[in-house]
């Protein structure tokens, strides 16, 4: 059976005058029907851009160059807008960073889902928000709250409310970018284990894009890393975890703090990441690897698959 | 709703002291400006019995600060002074006479401006940066550099002695009657039933108010431009966009609603300019309302009708400001909850 | 070669983005140098003298007249002219006076602060939301005929909006380390004031002139329309349009429409020009 998302060498890039800011650079992804992937990488990697790119969405200045996205068997990027809107938020929900500036701050949140619900499905406005009604009780918002405006409901609620509009069209694929990252550690947790509960209820496939790659572990069955635009490392998260192979995932997970370990310090990885309008030759982590070999500033190194793990460095030929 | 209630008290409050400034610099530039108003009036050559006489009858023989006083007083009671000539009617009832054709004016010239600035500024925020989008900026810059006289004088031309389409001068022909209810022209005929005074008045009505909306559209389409591009670089459009909401529900729906808020606020400002350009409009097309009221009278050296007109002008601007306040109030959830 | 190629290439980008600007910018530069050059040539390039009746009144556009002659056969081109001239003179001499006080007020206002502030920037911002012509010609009717008195008038028009970019440019300025440190040193308000602080605010007022002298050209063409201008018969391009607009009803469109078409090509040559030149000077790219 075909995965359901199927990502093929997929470059975006970022045309800024004369340069071009090399966003994602050759990506390769699959991910399961029912499956959760962790799309990890420090802030500027382009796994963002790369969540975008999934259903076109990539702010201007930037373009997708090449590439294919096959989503149940059909290519994303050769779609005509208008059908490609209909599998937007229809089939491939989103969750972005920021519940703060995500929500029209003059709308009702209740029409705003009403809306939503409307524009993938022939219901009257009766029934839609009938339905509304019933996935913000899903989400844990009480069904009194549906006249609320955006600035009256903490910033929980309306992540919350951001997830029920997601989910409120059925979708198989939900995108969440940074979900929890504008949230208290609280409220963190929670809307965690609201997607987990979600997951299981609607069998929901996910792409979870943090830069914490401890939050991926909790939930991912399998974590794709990101560095400077090229997808490093992407494996089962107890294999991940377990024998990380890539000298940059090995480092990203020396730097989570981990209390079973007596020794509480941290490992931070030296260096920055590349300027991606003019990145280093060879690998891209080569300047910061402890493990650089001469090959490695030369020649971009293929991805080797070892075991259930695949990994983009030299060291695995 | 309280905090809307307190939001409005606030706005009220805040009100007074500009109107109180607004008083107190028509004060300065009727009285002090000049030097001897009187002198103004009568000229130099008048006798000095005259001028005495005149002096002690406007007050102006009382010490400044006295004088002051009585007129903060006069226009707290309502009253906006008596005119000098003419039967000394009250300066109010004569500007009642003259107002409702400058507010049938400047409604329909607002109107005008605003549908115009929707449109292009709606349409170039959509396309930054093309063809389209620097033709509309030259637009907005052209259409506020044309001289209203020029440009009701070209259509004048044009559309009156050339084509005969649309009468040139006044508010409506000689023989139509229209029964004054609230002084609108347009809406006196429609509550009357009036089908024939209707259409009179909105010929005569339709040059000025083009002429008048048209200079003052270029703001808009400025406003509406840049206010909208400032919204779509939003993370809800991208939001939005991204549960498949279509393009153009996007922007009329979200878009433009959310745009419109910094607009609302600029309006108590465009209003002014509205004002100002509806003195040259109603020059232009001999259009009886405000503005040659004011300029009719600055001829006779009325003075008292010139200070209540004056005065009347300042307590619009204030009064407009404060509705624009409270209308944005009723629009922005984030301060009626 | 390191040193130029960046530079080059800066070049070349500043040029992609600000192609439009630039553009506008020489474009309002060349109508204005052009209507000065009007001003300053007027003498020697007028065929007639624009005060008095030179030929039978009322001819349309020929050889003899390029734009005919008016209602008291004057040629219409002469008075276009020297009427360059005047709505340059005053419009100069008002924005001048305008960014004098302005300036002045603004320095003090910001650099006290406190109630003097506070009553200063009310009577500015009040000023300001008052209708600017009709503020003109309440000035003008009280002041009564003369050059003078117009340039008085139109400038209280534009005080205050010298007045909020100083103040503010000035509270900026107020709180840098070398400012706090004069005021340490115990230096006297004057000198810091002077020294200090003026030095560092006065680049903002090119760009608050360009745009406001467009404005300018707006308001003394519409008080001169009104009658509330430069005393007749001195040529004046608001006045000079009025004057016409009585025969333009019969037909005579000349009178009128030469003299408007002056007035909008001049306010739209600064508009142009302050428009550009504030686009390219400002930081942020659009």
């Amino acid at each position: 059976m075909p995965p359901l998302l199927d990502v093929r060498g997929l470059r975006v890039y970022y045309m800024l005058g004369d340069e071009a800011v090399k966003a994602v650079d050759g990506v390769s992804l699959k991910v399961e029907k029912g499956e959760v992937l962790g799309l990890v990488g420090e802030s500027g990697s382009g796994k963002s851009t790369l969540g975008l790119a999934i259903v076109r969405l990539v702010p201007h200045p930037g373009r997708i160059l090449e590439g294919s996205v096959l989503f149940k068997g059909r290519d994303l990027l050769k779609l005509p807008e208008q059908e490609l809107s209909k599998v937007r938020g229809g089939e491939i929900g989103m969750v972005f960073q920021d519940p703060l500036t995500s929500l029209d701050p003059l709308m009702r949140v209740g029409e705003q889902l009403v809306e939503t619900i409307m524009a993938h499905s022939q219901l009257t406005k009766e029934e839609a928000k009938e339905k509304a009604v019933k996935y913000l009780e899903l989400v844990g918002i009480s069904a009194e709250r549906f006249y609320d405006y955006p600035h009256q409901f903490s910033g929980g609620m309306r992540q919350r409310a951001m997830i029920a509009m997601a989910i409120s069209t059925s979708p198989s694929l939900l995108i969440a970018d940074e979900p929890t990252t504008a949230l208290d550690v609280i409220v963190q947790s929670q809307i965690m284990e609201l997607f987990q509960s979600l997951r299981e209820k609607l069998g929901l496939s996910v792409i979870l894009i943090t830069h914490d790659i401890s939050v991926a572990m909790e939930v991912a069955d399998k974590i794709a890393v990101m560095y400077a635009g090229h997808l490093v490392e992407c494996a089962p998260s107890e294999t991940l975890y377990d024998s990380p192979l890539h000298p940059y995932t090995q480092g990203l997970l020396k730097a989570v703090p981990n209390i079973e370990l007596k020794d509480m310090k941290l490992v931070y990885i030296p260096g920055t990441p590349p300027d991606l309008a003019n990145p280093p030759p060879g690998c891209r982590f080569h300047p910061r690897c402890p493990r650089a070999m001469d090959v490695c500033r030369r020649e971009e190194p293929p991805e080797v698959e070892v075991g259930e793990t695949t990994v983009k460095c030299h060291l695995y030929r | 709703m309280v905090s809307l209630r307190v939001y409005i008290l606030t706005r009220v409050l805040l009100t007074i002291p500009m109107v109180f400034i607004l008083l107190s610099l028509v004060f300065f530039v009727m009285r002090i400006l000049p030097g001897d108003p009187v002198i103004a009036i009568v000229g130099m050559k008048a006798s000095p019995e005259h001028i005495e006489r005149l002096r002690h009858e406007l007050g102006l023989d009382k010490p400044l600060w006295r004088q002051y006083i009585d007129y903060i007083a006069m226009i707290m009671r309502g009253d906006l002074g008596r005119s000098m000539i003419w039967g000394k009617r009250p300066v109010s009832t004569e500007i009642w006479d003259r107002f409702p054709a400058t507010l049938e004016l400047t409604i329909c010239a607002f109107t005008v401006s605003v549908l115009i600035g929707l449109v292009t500024g709606v349409f170039a925020s959509t396309k930054p940066g093309t063809k389209a989008d620097v033709g509309l900026r030259l637009f907005s810059i052209v259409a506020y550099s044309l001289f209203i006289p020029l440009l009701g004088m070209l259509l004048q031309f044009t559309l009156g002695v050339k084509l005969k389409l649309l009468p040139v001068a006044g508010r409506k022909s000689p023989l139509v009657q229209i029964d004054r209810i609230t002084g609108l022209y347009l809406l006196d005929s429609l509550l009357t039933l009036n089908l024939v005074g209707f259409v009179d008045a909105l010929r005569y009505l339709l040059l000025p108010s083009i002429t008048l909306g048209v200079v003052l559209s270029g703001v808009y389409t400025r406003l509406v431009r840049s206010s909208m591009l400032e919204v779509l670089r939003e993370d809800f459009i991208r939001a939005l966009r991204a549960r498949g909401i279509p393009e153009g529900q996007i922007l009329l729906r979200h878009a433009l609603k959310n745009a419109f808020i910094p607009v609302l606020t600029m309006m108590g400002l465009q209003f002014s300019l509205l004002l100002a350009g509806a003195i040259l409009t109603e020059t232009t097309f001999s259009w009886p309302g405000m503005g040659t009221f004011l300029l009719e009278r600055i001829e006779y050296r009325d003075y008292t009708t010139v200070q209540g007109t004056i005065v009347f002008y300042a307590l619009l601007v204030a009064m407009v400001s404060l509705i624009v306040d409270i209308i944005y109030a009723y629009i922005d959830p984030r301060i009626r909850y | 070669m390191r040193l130029i190629d960046p530079l080059a290439r800066a070049i070349r980008r500043y040029w992609r983005v600000k192609r439009v600007d630039l553009a506008l910018t020489l474009t309002g530069a060349i109508i204005v140098a052009w209507i000065i050059a009007m001003a300053a040539l007027a003498p020697v390039v007028a065929p007639y003298d624009p005060y008095v009746s030179v030929d039978d009144v009322l001819l349309p556009p020929s050889r003899e007249h390029l734009m005919g002659t008016d209602n008291l056969g004057r040629d219409v081109f002469s008075r276009i002219l020297y009427g360059s001239r005047t709505v340059m003179a005053v419009v100069l001499a008002s924005t001048m006076l305008s960014m004098g006080v302005g300036t002045l007020v603004g320095l003090v206002s910001g650099y006290f602060g406190g109630l003097v502030d506070r009553v200063l920037s009310l009577v500015m911002d009040s000023i300001y939301a008052f209708p600017g012509l009709i503020l003109a010609i309440a000035v003008a009717a009280m002041l009564g005929p003369g050059v003078s008195n117009t340039v008085v008038s139109i400038s209280i028009v534009y005080i205050p909006t010298y007045f909020r970019m100083i103040r503010g440019q000035v509270l900026s300025v107020k709180s840098q380390l070398y400012v706090e440190a004069a005021t340490a040193l115990g230096a006297p308000h004057k000198v810091i004031m002077l020294k200090y602080i003026l030095p560092n605010v006065i680049p903002v007022l090119p760009v608050v002139f360009s745009m406001n002298v467009a404005d300018a050209v707006l308001t003394e063409a519409g008080l001169s329309f009104l009658g509330l201008g430069v005393p007749a018969p001195t040529p004046d391009w608001g006045f000079d349009l009025r004057n016409g607009q009585r025969n333009l009803l019969a037909g005579y469109w000349w009178g009128s429409t030469f003299p408007g078409f002056m007035i909008v090509l001049l306010a739209v040559g600064f508009s142009l020009l302050g428009e550009g030149l504030n686009e390219l000077i400002s930081p942020e790219r659009r």
